[in-house]
């Protein structure tokens, strides 16, 4: 009786832990070997614009097409500066997030449980629209004759607009904007669960503030850190709407490189190459990241 | 609860020297939560050397006070001094004092020898001074082989003695403790009791205890103050507290004591005659009461100082009669709950257990007659 009860309980949670493991191999593992596939694939005219992994000659014989040779391009000057870009702009977005979420994280933190909620909510509210009307409306606050250039020719500050709309800045600002809760969220759970005495106690032993806040809250809410900028990094590093919507023509983000490998030169293969490589480059830190704080 | 206070008697007595100058002074302190006084024009002296404590139920606005010693709140009236320097608007973090949180307070990223060493590293001392003198408050709290640990790898009194060594290593010039024992179970409370006067004694620091145990209180404290609603009731030794309390509250609150109510017949500086209600008796004391003839006051007596037997007394004053209606055998000494006769007061009287095998000649439902001596009778005025 107990023991059928407990073999009852297994199954259920075999099952529950099952569902999503289910789910991240029919929707990301099975696609993304599909694309280590292509990436491997020699590149050429048709639909699919690549030749199969493996053909069969007849009279059992079996040919490998396995065309490594797809992972040049990272001699290639196009995709080497798409990548310090990506980086670059990944990199800044991931710190003016931090910047600017975690004192944000830390004022919501401190109010009373009340307050908290909604402030919380108001954080939550832009979900409420689409993502593209939102990087949308940064067009119109960001051009020449938009929001934001009109005030300040308003106020005197500037004599003519600025041109700051299609340029690498504009996309950093776009990300910045739609990735911050990303940010605040997991710092705001770190910080709540920090106990402030600890700075009470910290001062009483002759801690400033300044450095109180370096020697305890930043140590204690570093889980917050790591996850916030690990859940701007990554969508940042491969954005593709907002440079393209806002970036211009000097924004090239390897997004959108990828987009243009896939559909306007329609070289499946190179475009799976910078995917593959892409993934790499995010999954590994992540890894070590994970070993390090299981250590 | 009538334990003696017993490990403050070798002190030396700096409060009684009339010419001592105080080593605190709290200087009529007030302090306001949404208009309301937490704190209500406290003024205390506290001389080098003590243990003092604040004693008083929760809310009544100890932790505050103690909390504005800190410097964690600022009064919003008076001020305070520490060793004749202003205090008053001196931030925490400037302020010659430690404070021991009631929640400890550790570190959770540091290990009890970082924790420890917190201190003395924000004055930037060299690093060989810092670890002799972490390895010394260890080893006072004995803790030294606890040095590597993390606080979550502590149990309770390993937590509380590493946040005893981080709030003695400075040497402060006060040590203010926050309810430091409450989180003990009892038997570890005792214990720590004692270790912890031992080193305040063997430091020379200056400790300001608050607590709501008074048992912790009056065993610990070379003196104490009890609080009731964000003013200081009654300063005083245990034994003054205890023996001589200066009001109802005080005298209700600590230890179990049993009150009448009523009004003064006769008075002269040597004797009072108090005629109760619930008492046939008149009550006769052997002092002034400072209160006219026909003024209502109240008469507090130990229930330790009361003896009751069946035999009828010789004596016309200073005695009642009742019925005995519970009886707690508590080992040492036996609780009598006795009811006055042709009333419903309850008087608790406590009669030590002398003797091991000899049937107690009390019985539930004997009629027994109270009596008590002038001297040991307590009239209040408040």
């Amino acid at each position: 009786m107990i023991d059928n009860h407990f073999k009852k309980n297994q199954w259920i949670k075999r099952t529950i832990i099952g569902i999503p493991y289910f789910w991240l191999v029919i929707f990301i593992l099975i696609p993304f070997l599909v694309i280590l596939k292509i990436s491997i694939s020699e590149a050429t005219w048709g639909t699919p614009p690549y030749k199969p992994l493996l053909q069969f000659l007849g009279n059992h014989i079996v040919q490998f097409n396995i065309h490594l040779e797809n992972y040049q391009i990272l001699s290639d000057m196009i995709y080497r500066y798409s990548f310090l870009q990506s980086l670059k702009l990944a990199s800044l977005s991931t710190l003016s997030c931090l910047l600017l979420g975690y004192p944000m994280a830390y004022y919501i933190a401190r109010q009373d449980e009340h307050l908290q909620t909604r402030l919380i909510l108001l954080i939550l509210l832009p979900f409420w629209t689409s993502f593209l009307l939102r990087v949308y409306a940064w067009v119109g606050i960001l051009s020449p004759s938009g929001f934001f250039n009109t005030l300040l020719m308003e106020v005197g500050i500037l004599s003519e607009p600025l041109r700051f709309l299609y340029t690498p800045g504009a996309a950093l600002v776009g990300m910045v904007y739609c990735y911050l809760p990303f940010m605040i969220l997991p710092l705001y759970a770190s910080l709540n669960k920090f106990d402030f005495s600890l700075l009470e106690a910290a001062a009483d032993l002759g801690s400033k503030p300044l450095r109180a806040f370096w020697q305890i809250t930043l140590p204690l809410t570093r889980p917050g850190i790591v996850g916030g900028c690990v859940l701007v990094f990554i969508p940042s590093f491969g954005e593709f709407v907002i440079p393209e919507l806002l970036g211009g023509s000097k924004t090239f983000m390897l997004g959108k490189v990828i987009w243009v490998e896939f559909f306007t030169n329609r070289d499946w293969p190179v475009a799976a190459c910078l995917a593959v490589l892409m993934v790499l480059f995010l999954v590994i830190p992540l890894v070590l990241l994970q070993k390090r704080q299981g250590s | 609860m009538a334990k003696k206070p017993k490990v403050n008697l070798k002190k030396v007595e700096n409060w009684h020297k009339v010419d001592s100058k105080p080593y605190l002074e709290i200087q009529s302190v007030s302090k306001y939560f949404d208009g309301a006084a937490v704190v209500n024009q406290v003024s205390l002296e506290i001389y080098q050397g003590e243990f003092f404590s604040l004693l008083g139920p929760s809310g009544c606005g100890k932790t505050t006070l103690l909390r504005m010693l800190a410097g964690l709140e600022t009064p919003d009236e008076g001020c305070i001094l520490i060793d004749g320097v202003d205090m008053t608007n001196v931030p925490a973090y400037e302020r010659p004092v430690n404070m021991m949180f009631q929640s400890y307070a550790l570190f959770p990223h540091m290990t009890v020898e970082q924790n420890v060493a917190f201190g003395l590293v924000q004055d930037k001392l060299p690093k060989a001074v810092i670890k002799e003198r972490v390895k010394e408050a260890l080893a006072q709290v004995q803790m030294e082989k606890y040095a590597e640990r993390r606080p979550h790898q502590l149990s309770g009194g390993q937590r509380q003695r590493a946040a005893l060594a981080r709030c003695i290593i400075k040497k402060p010039k006060l040590v203010l403790l926050d309810e430091p024992l409450a989180a003990l179970d009892r038997q570890l409370r005792e214990n720590t009791q004692f270790e912890l006067v031992n080193i305040q004694e063997q430091m020379g620091l200056t400790f300001l205890m608050v607590t709501h145990d008074q048992e912790e209180a009056m065993t610990m404290s070379t003196r104490l103050g009890i609080m009731e609603e964000g003013k200081v009731r009654q300063v005083g030794s245990p034994h003054e507290i205890y023996e001589f309390p200066n009001s109802v509250y005080v005298a209700d609150f600590i230890g179990s004591m049993n009150i009448f109510q009523g009004v003064v017949r006769e008075e002269s500086r040597d004797s009072t005659v108090i005629q109760c209600e619930e008492l046939s008796a008149e009550v006769v004391v052997n002092h002034g009461a400072n209160a006219p003839c026909g003024a209502n006051v109240w008469i507090a007596l130990r229930p330790e100082k009361v003896t009751i037997s069946k035999k009828k007394p010789q004596r016309k004053y200073n005695t009642a009669s009742g019925i005995v209606q519970d009886i707690a055998y508590l080992g040492d000494v036996s609780i009598y709950l006795i009811q006055l006769e042709g009333t419903d007061k309850i008087v608790e009287a406590m009669l030590p257990n002398l003797m091991r095998s000899a049937a107690q000649d009390i019985t539930w439902e004997d009629t027994v007659y109270l009596s008590w001596e002038p001297e040991n009778t307590i009239v209040l005025t408040a």
